[in-house]
């Protein structure tokens, strides 16, 4: 499990340019899904048959985890051949001041940094730039273009054998546990996988597959902010203490019964879980909940620390016990009957 | 008339949150039952009250919205001490939150308080400052262990009011947004169960529009009608707010015009009050009207909106306050305007 | 002439009548089939039953302007904008309201009677009232009505260098450019939508999407310039004179790619000068379009506008012109088979 997100984790796929890791997860899930495609905003499909013998009456269920990650792209080239930027997701230009990113077309290597009279706190994005090391515009352009997109450039780190550093454990983890899951299921009913693109830019991904798709029931698999470090926000959650099944985002409350019947397998299966409830943090479940006539969504998060910077912690603890109430809980009986 | 302040008093009395709306929903289906030819309930937790029209042919197709959520409080965090932090569904006020008594909806329903820190304690530079719902904490005066035995992290609260006559058929409790609309729109289909009406119409109370007006949304999409009508509360007369801003208590529902609304729909609405002589007042919008009629307008192909609505004062706060005859009003309104649709007015909509 | 035909026409989000009523006239001869919808876009077919691609351009028909929300006791009008209006522009402009387009100008106190700390304040919207002409309420209530929609009452003129001002090239300037398209033959099936509520927030556009389910939507929009003054080139956003602007990146939409190169293709190939929307902020009907239903392949083409959401607003004629021509281009190679995704 490890091997598989550290090859995911250091793969750069902002928003809107995440072909490089749908590439990836592709190669991955070729093998094990018994159709896989992609469409016109690049979101990628994995669909599981349901087992032999199955009624033709049969449910489907969506999982879904999106692919990518906050970012720049390139707006302007100045004459120096320096790179003028915007974000791509929830990034403070602040943090940004000294970041190695790299580019997804040309997979050239830049160094983020401020304007000389920016003042080190009240940073913002037009003055921002990204060094290439060339010596003028002409020699940026043949480099890189304007629309090119950038996300940071850093290896997943092991801190402890069990705790991971990563600039896009969100949601490359989430990834890993859905490839997984294709791997393993062997359900009666209709598993559609989605590696979802764009969500970091307000999960318009999941918003054209929820429709294409339409399915009888979702799970959304993220990462969720923690409240265990100093001085943090008033959140419930901490590193290591189970997967988190979501109550409450900045865009939806779950249903109560779908998160009853999550605790519920969670009991049940003796997995470790905490109850999620983060009012600012934005997931897919919002959007797909609302395709065509509603679907009936439920969620489940890695808590994890650091969100949207290079170094987001993670404890496999918790991905591993993601892993395993995913899996009871598609193999409970009462999953479409609750 | 069978449905009136009781019922509304009974809706306003019992507890519907966004996306947990079980509540006010089971007193509503009971209500409606004897009212509609069909009832049911869809996956986001929206009721759809169908009552068929008369006649042979393609009937038109009428949705009426009134969301059935309220605002409410979700625990967040259990801390030490055994006291409750607190998230918000919908847009509380925090201001309006400090001493009041809340129920929390754990394992078995419990009393709390939301704390506050007395005067004699409480610095005079703290007092300029009001305080952010995140430093806002429930204490249900027990134990910390009891509190983790029966709460847990996610379960839900609202504020304990009783709804209270005041002087001039005024109403005042939690939740007027939106059950007087609910109410209005019961009303409007007992009125309906006496008029001649050729439409079917579908009277939704609509799930979770305090967070996102997304159970008018998906449920408009199912039904695919050819005009749906919103009805919401809107901001009653007070000292201190532009007049154009808000409308007086009791004059009558609020017909609104703008942007997001039907302008031969708006009209129509107008004469059939004019017609049936219904009191009624003016709204105005340049954009979003904060309703349900912002997203019915534009789903699938788009569909003819319009927005009616009662004024209350002291939105989203535990004493909103409305007069009984504007929700009466607003029901007849919408019977009537049913019952005087023809098929040739419902296709010319979308003939420009 | 069509661009000043255009933009003199009334027609603020929600209230596009004239707009709709003048395209009408203007398309009737041009196509197939000519509907309405819900909403109110205007929705003009050529070939609906053809072969290949099925292409949706979309301009909107809406511009920003105000709204009557109140009269005064002596006759002037409160007012509150309709799409994204900066008060600080507002001071001491000529306006048309209503269904009469009757005169009212927007006053301010004069100068002389302002405290010197005043001078150097905005004039705040509540501040700001419109004078028609009426000394009571009463007067006032007879000649317009509380509702009214309101637009500004510039002139469409050329000057300068190939220029052209108005009131509402964003997006009358689209308009004219879709109108001048449909003039050309095709065999493709082609859509051309003139759509409403852009400016209240993308409103008219996905219905339209939804209804006419596309293969390939272009959107065609009076973007932001801003190449005046000391502006660095990453503030200036587009370049006037510099060729149509593709879209890259904007509030709403990240911008396909491969349709971004294919039309770059057909500029480079027909010799015609093209730019990049060189900023983030804003967005246009592509935003909604794109993303409807099970997705849509979707560009953004702009005519760079200077002053766009102010009462003189400024495009190069060359600009007009060349989008025309690539978009004449960008038509005649997806008849002859070429897509952006091949």
């Amino acid at each position: 499990m490890k091997d598989l997100i550290k090859s995911l984790a250091g793969v750069s796929a902002p928003a809107g340019a995440e072909q490089e890791v749908i590439r990836a997860i592709r190669a991955r899930v070729e093998g094990v899904a018994d159709e896989v495609y992609t469409d016109t905003l690049g979101n990628l499909y994995a669909i599981k048959k349901p087992a032999a013998g199955a009624s033709s009456s049969v449910k489907t269920v969506l999982v879904a985890a999106h692919a990518d990650e906050p970012g720049v792209t390139v707006v302007d080239i100045d004459d120096e051949g320096f790179l003028r930027i915007a974000p791509l997701g929830h990034l403070a230009a602040a943090d940004l001041v000294g970041r190695r990113v790299r580019f997804v077309r040309s997979k050239i290597l830049g160094v983020i940094y401020a304007e000389g009279d920016a003042k080190r706190n009240a940073v913002d994005f037009s003055q921002l730039f990204v060094d290439i090391a060339v010596s003028d515009q002409e020699e940026a352009r043949k480099l890189v273009q304007i629309g090119d997109a950038a996300a940071f450039a850093y290896e997943m780190q092991e801190v402890t054998p069990r705790v991971l550093l990563g600039h896009a454990l969100d949601n490359r983890v989430a990834c890993a546990v859905a490839i997984n899951l294709l791997a393993s299921a062997n359900v009666p009913f209709q598993l559609v996988v989605v590696f979802s693109v764009q969500q970091q830019v307000g999960s318009r991904g999941i918003q054209v597959a929820g429709y294409r798709i339409n399915p009888d029931l979702a799970m959304v698999l993220d990462a969720t902010p923690t409240g265990d470090t100093p001085k943090a926000k008033r959140l419930n959650l901490t590193m290591g203490s189970g997967v988190a099944i979501k109550a409450l985002d900045a865009g939806m409350a779950v249903a109560p019964a779908l998160v009853q019947h999550l605790i519920e397998v969670a009991e049940k299966a003796q997995i470790p879980y905490q109850i999620d409830v983060s009012p600012e943090a934005h997931t897919d479940a919002a959007n797909l909940q609302i395709a065509r006539s509603g679907i009936p969504t439920c969620g489940l998060s890695v808590p994890t620390r650091y969100l949207d910077t290079p170094s987001q912690m993670m404890h496999m603890d918790d991905v591993d016990a993601m892993g395993k109430l995913l899996q009871a809980w598609m193999a409970s009986e009462r999953l479409f009957d609750v | 008339m069978l449905y009136d302040q009781a019922l509304l008093r009974r809706l306003t009395e019992v507890t519907g949150g966004s996306g947990d709306e079980g509540g006010a929903r089971q007193v509503l289906i009971e209500v409606a039952q004897s009212l509609a030819d069909e009832i049911s309930v869809d996956h986001l937790g929206s009721v759809t009250m169908r009552k068929n029209g008369e006649g042979l042919g393609r009937h038109p197709r009428v949705m009426l919205s009134a969301h059935l959520d309220e605002i409410t409080l979700m625990v967040k965090k259990i801390d030490s001490g055994g006291f409750l932090r607190l998230a918000q569904v919908g847009g509380f006020d925090p201001r309006t939150l400090p001493g009041q008594e809340v129920t929390v909806f754990g394992r078995e329903p419990l009393l709390g308080v939301i704390a506050s820190k007395p005067p004699h304690l409480s610095t005079p530079e703290e007092r300029k400052h009001s305080q952010p719902l995140d430093e806002l904490y429930v204490d249900l005066g027990l134990a910390e262990d009891r509190v983790r035995a029966l709460v847990r992290v996610g379960d839900r609260l609202t504020v304990r009011r009783n709804t209270i006559d005041l002087a001039g058929g005024r109403m005042s409790g939690k939740a007027m947004d939106n059950r007087a609309s609910v109410t209005a729109l019961v009303i409007c289909l007992e009125e309906l169960c006496r008029l001649r009406f050729g439409a079917d119409v579908y009277a939704v109370a609509s799930a979770q529009e305090e967070i996102g007006a997304i159970g008018a949304m998906t449920a408009a999409f199912r039904i695919k009608p050819d005009l749906a009508i919103a009805i919401d509360v809107c901001h009653g007369e007070m000292p201190g707010v532009e007049k154009d801003r808000v409308v007086p208590l009791g004059k009558g529902p609020v017909v609104t015009l703008g942007p997001r609304i039907h302008p031969s729909l708006y009209r129509r609405l107008l004469d059939t009050a004019k017609r049936h002589r219904l009191p009624y007042q003016l709204g105005l919008s340049q954009g979003a009207t904060g309703t349900d009629a912002d997203t019915l307008q534009v789903v699938a192909m788009g569909i003819p909106t319009a927005l009616v609505s009662i004024p209350l004062r002291y939105m989203h706060t535990s004493v909103e306050t409305i007069v009984f005859s504007d929700v009466q009003n607003a029901g007849l309104l919408l019977a009537h305007l049913i019952a005087d649709l023809n098929s040739e007015f419902v296709e010319g909509l979308t003939c420009y | 002439m069509l661009l000043k035909a255009l933009t003199e026409a009334f027609g603020p989000s929600g209230f596009e009548d004239e707009v709709r009523h003048l395209l009408r006239e203007e398309v009737i001869p041009l196509a197939d089939r000519v509907s309405t919808d819900a909403l109110g876009s205007l929705i003009v077919e050529k070939n609906p039953d053809a072969e290949g691609s099925r292409v949706l351009f979309a301009a909107h028909m809406d511009e920003v302007g105000l709204m009557v929300v109140g009269i005064e006791d002596n006759g002037l009008l409160r007012f509150r904008p309709l799409g994204g209006v900066d008060p600080r522009i507002l001071v001491a402009k000529p306006v048309r309201i209503g269904a009469e387009r009757r005169y009212g100008v927007i006053g301010a106190k004069a100068i002389h009677l302002q405290q010197p700390e005043e001078r150097t304040k905005p004039f705040e919207m509540q501040q700001l009232l419109i004078d028609i002409g009426a000394n009571t309420r009463e007067e006032a209530e007879r000649l317009v009505e509380i509702g009214d929609p309101v637009v500004f009452a510039t002139e469409y003129e050329e000057f300068g260098d190939r220029r052209a001002k108005a009131k509402s090239f964003d997006d009358r300037v689209g308009c004219a450019v879709l109108v001048e398209l449909l003039k050309q033959p095709t065999t493709l099936p082609l859509t051309v939508a003139f759509t409403v509520q852009e400016e209240t927030g993308l409103r008219g556009a996905g219905p339209v999407a939804y209804r006419t389910k596309p293969d390939l939507a272009m959107v065609v929009e009076g973007t932001v310039c801003f190449d005046v003054g000391e502006a660095k080139s990453h503030e200036q956003s587009t370049a006037q004179g510099a060729g149509p602007a593709l879209s890259v990146v904007d509030g709403k939409t990240i911008a396909n790619t491969k349709f971004r190169e294919f039309i770059k293709s057909v500029a480079d190939e027909e010799a015609i000068p093209w730019q990049y929307r060189r900023t983030v902020g804003g967005a246009n009907d592509a935003g909604v379009i794109h993303l409807s239903e099970m997705g849509i392949l979707t560009a953004a083409v702009s005519i760079p506008t200077r002053y766009i959401h102010a009462p003189a607003q400024v495009i190069h004629l060359d600009d007009y012109h060349n989008t025309i021509r690539l978009l004449s281009a960008v038509i005649e190679r997806i008849e002859k088979g070429g897509h952006p995704i091949s």
